[in-house]
């Protein structure tokens, strides 16, 4: 039987080989070696004159996290106490954006947002003042916000929708009233949804390029937009780009691992 | 019942869900320290009603009093009251002692008197040194002491409990049985306890609620619910019983099937259509006889201490509203024919069997049964057919006629060849019209050449007369109805082997007789459990 998952797996481990494994190596060679192949740190030390966009990568990803936490936390818990046809179809909603390219509804974001978008056109026409929108902070968090949000959704949805009406009504029937339901029950019980849709929505949120690039502008020149820049085009520079990328790497690495460590402590604190 | 004040009091109770009714005007009192078991099958309603006292549920209409004081408004978190949920609904990220401690963390008690109460619970429900363990790791068992300990932890007025014994195998429930009872006359506290195992109903309760469709049944202790049943949905909830219609002839005398029996109870009107309640322990099975039911055993299972039998009675049961008697609807409105030198003997019916046609006769299935006036000589003109003998040569029948009134009766023998041409025929009588010779033992045969008397000694005659009107024959149809194939349980401490037939004696206080009533409990799902929604 062990055999035969072995093989089960194997197509996928081979994928993983060729597409993760043997990638992330390269990274790491060319991010350690200058362009005749030669041992050097310097890239890395360039790398490093790149931390505050770093910071504000991290800034912008943590913000938008914090509010679809916000946003699908109650919304989550709402579908969960719903009937099963009505959880079903409340879960299509938010999966419909999905159903569209990342890419053209970030452009489509845009033609809404942008000096004469939709929405300024629509603003001067009522004899409004135009708002600047695009090429802000508040345009790459909306964005990110707005891409996301499902990955946040879903696994708090399926945490919560396990956690049995019993319990709610145990908790009410001990003398908890709504708030306190959900600070003893509710939230405890729903952690690890909560870090996997942190993590879901954080990760790729830090590493964007796209949101930035096209809803951010040239002040919103994130660490995704680098090493997008020094890997392709004119300025193609594998070995900047690499340790740039290391460098990420890195940032996410921590923040998984702070994650883990949070959800593994609260899961200890119901033992202990 | 109990002297002690109400403490929670429903009245008028209603609930439905998408329509359906679930409860249908309930009142019930609840006392003080009282154990109270509501009891019924699925989807009676008993969890309903419990989720409306614990305020998961809000009726559509009546009033919920909590010591005089209405409560309908009031959310759970609010009712003095606790609840032990059916599957434990233990909170699975804390551990045994945080668990129990909920309820007092909410009310802000202090950390030592919460450790202090916490410990005397757990030591109450012997989970001593449990405190860190965790809640999905411990039995079936241990997690519903848990869940009691969760809920008395907080001195409540009244605790619920919703079938919290229902995934325990049974050893462990009938500990744990004991262990509540004990729990409860300890703390003095009120429980209401739901449940659709009669005999948990039965050890525990000092007052079981015997509920079906949404409406309360019965209302008594145990014991009252089981020797008194109010009805026959009771009486076959609550123990085993054998349930068959029956007739109340008059006060002391009943029949059911297809036999007259004396009973105990009286006040019924005369010829009421009652239910009869046997219980199998009540039977006794002994030899065949005229007197007594009789069936065949289908089905003998060992219990231990007894055989648990299934009897099928010998033959289906005529209820009086299924048969069809000419214009005047009932036997004893068929027309009596006149007084002559033949005394009248009832209305028979002439195939298999010639059953004397009263209420509640037991008659074997072929229908239409025609009816005949029955019709015995009087004084030394009633003969007897004496002895059957079958002659040497050619198939004759011997037939001796004694007479009541001399010894010599032997003289009377008369012989196959007209015979019973010489046997002095009734003159017709108005309306009647004479159908021949008959016996009424065993069969009702037509006395006549060829006919083969069974093996008993005397045969009286019976002249045998049809209704006419307007000369032609007049037919009166009994229609019957099928024998219904329920099975009698018997349990009996004689053995009896299956396909035997035997009698089943049953004592007059022993028959239970009530109203009739829609009695069967409706077969469907529990369809209350998962329908509330939390706000």
């Amino acid at each position: 039987m062990t055999i035969k998952a072995r093989w089960a797996a194997a197509p996928y481990i081979a994928w993983m080989v060729l597409f993760t494994i043997i990638p992330l190596c390269m990274i790491a060679y060319f991010g350690f070696t200058d362009a005749d192949g030669i041992f050097t740190l310097e890239y890395i030390k360039k790398a490093s004159d790149h931390i505050p966009t770093l910071i504000k990568s991290i800034y912008l990803a943590a913000i938008s996290t914090v509010i679809c936490l916000v946003i699908a936390y109650p919304f989550a818990y709402h579908v969960s106490r719903k009937s099963y046809s009505r959880q079903k179809m409340m879960i299509m909603l938010v999966m419909l954006p999905m159903w569209m390219n990342f890419l053209l509804r970030t452009h489509a974001l845009s033609a809404l947002i942008e000096d004469n978008g939709v929405i300024n056109t629509l603003l001067t026409k009522l004899g409004f003042e135009p708002l600047q929108m695009i090429n802000t902070q508040g345009a790459v968090v909306f964005g990110m916000v707005y891409n996301y949000l499902p990955y946040m959704i879903l696994p708090l949805y399926s945490i919560m929708t396990k956690i049995d009406v019993r319990l709610v009504e145990a908790a009410a029937d001990l003398g908890a009233g709504f708030i306190q339901t959900h600070r003893r029950i509710i939230f405890p019980m729903s952690v690890p949804g909560i870090v996997s849709g942190t993590t879901m929505v954080f990760v790729p949120a830090v590493s964007t390029f796209v949101i930035s690039g096209l809803l951010g502008g040239s002040g919103n020149y994130l660490i995704g937009d680098l090493i997008t820049a020094q890997t392709l085009g004119g300025a193609y520079n594998l070995n900047y780009g690499s340790a740039t990328s290391l460098l990420l790497m890195v940032v996410v690495l921590i923040t998984m691992v702070i994650f883990n460590r949070l959800e593994t402590e609260d899961s200890e604190a119901m033992i202990v | 019942m109990s002297s002690d004040p109400i403490i929670i009091e429903l009245k008028n109770i209603s609930k439905s869900y998408d329509g359906e009714p679930i409860l249908r005007s309930v009142d019930l009192e609840i006392h003080d320290k009282e154990f109270v078991t509501l009891l019924g099958p699925s989807g009676c309603g008993k969890t309903t009603m419990l989720r409306i006292i614990g305020g998961f549920v809000t009726p559509d209409e009546g009033d919920v009093n909590f010591l005089g004081k209405k409560i309908n408004d009031l959310p759970p978190h609010k009712r003095q009251l606790n609840t032990v949920f059916q599957k434990y609904a233990l909170f699975p990220h804390l551990d045994v002692y945080e668990n129990v401690a909920f309820g007092l963390r909410l009310s802000k008690t202090p950390e030592e008197e919460i450790a202090r109460r916490v410990h005397e619970m757990l030591a109450m429900v012997n989970l001593e040194g449990f405190d860190s363990r965790r809640v999905d790791l411990l039995s079936g068992g241990q997690q519903q002491r848990v869940a009691i300990a969760r809920a008395l932890v907080n001195r409540p007025k009244v605790l619920l409990l919703d079938e919290p014994l229902g995934a325990l195998d049974l050893k462990l429930r009938k500990e744990m049985q004991t262990e509540l009872k004990k729990i409860q006359k300890r703390l003095g506290i009120t429980f209401i306890y739901v449940t659709h195992d009669q005999e948990e109903a039965l050890t525990m309760s000092d007052t079981v609620v015997v509920m079906n469709g949404g409406v309360i049944q019965q209302i008594g202790t145990p014991q009252d619910i089981y020797n008194e049943p109010a009805n026959a949905f009771t009486a076959d909830f609550i123990g085993q019983s054998n349930i068959v219609p029956g007739l109340m002839h008059e006060d002391f005398s009943i029949s059911f099937g297809g036999k007259k029996h004396k009973c105990v109870d009286k006040g019924f009107k005369k010829n009421e259509k009652v239910d009869v309640v046997i219980r199998p322990e009540d039977i006794r099975l002994g030899e065949v006889s005229e007197d007594v039911l009789c069936g065949k055993v289908v089905n003998v299972t060992f219990k231990g201490v007894h055989y648990e039998m299934e009897i099928a009675l010998r033959s289906g049961q005529v209820s009086p509203e299924t048969i069809e008697v000419g214009e005047n609807g009932a036997y004893g409105e068929l027309p009596v024919p006149s007084n002559c030198d033949f005394e009248f003997e009832g209305w028979y019916t002439k195939p298999v069997g010639g059953h004397k046609v009263e209420a509640d006769t037991a008659i074997c299935k072929n229908a239409p049964h025609r009816l005949y006036a029955h019709w015995t000589m009087y004084g030394e003109r009633s003969s007897r057919i004496h002895e059957k003998a079958v002659c040497e040569e050619g198939e004759e029948y011997r037939v001796y006629f004694e007479s009541n009134e001399t010894d010599d009766s032997f003289d009377d023998m008369i012989c196959e060849n007209g015979v019973y041409g010489e046997l002095p025929v009734p003159e017709e009588r108005e309306g009647f019209k004479f159908a021949g010779w008959f016996t009424k033992v065993n069969g009702g045969q037509k006395a006549q050449t060829g006919a083969e008397l069974l093996e008993y000694d005397n045969h009286t005659l019976y002249a045998h007369f049809t209704p006419i009107e307007n000369g032609s024959e007049k037919t009166y149809t009994i229609k019957l109805k099928p024998d219904s194939g329920k099975l009698w349980i018997v349990q009996s401490t004689t053995f009896a082997p299956v396909g035997t037939f035997v009698g089943l004696y049953i004592a007059p206080d022993n028959i239970h007789i009530m109203h009739k009533s829609n009695w069967r409990a409706k077969e469907e799902d529990e369809t209350d459990e998962e329908g509330g929604e939390v706000k």
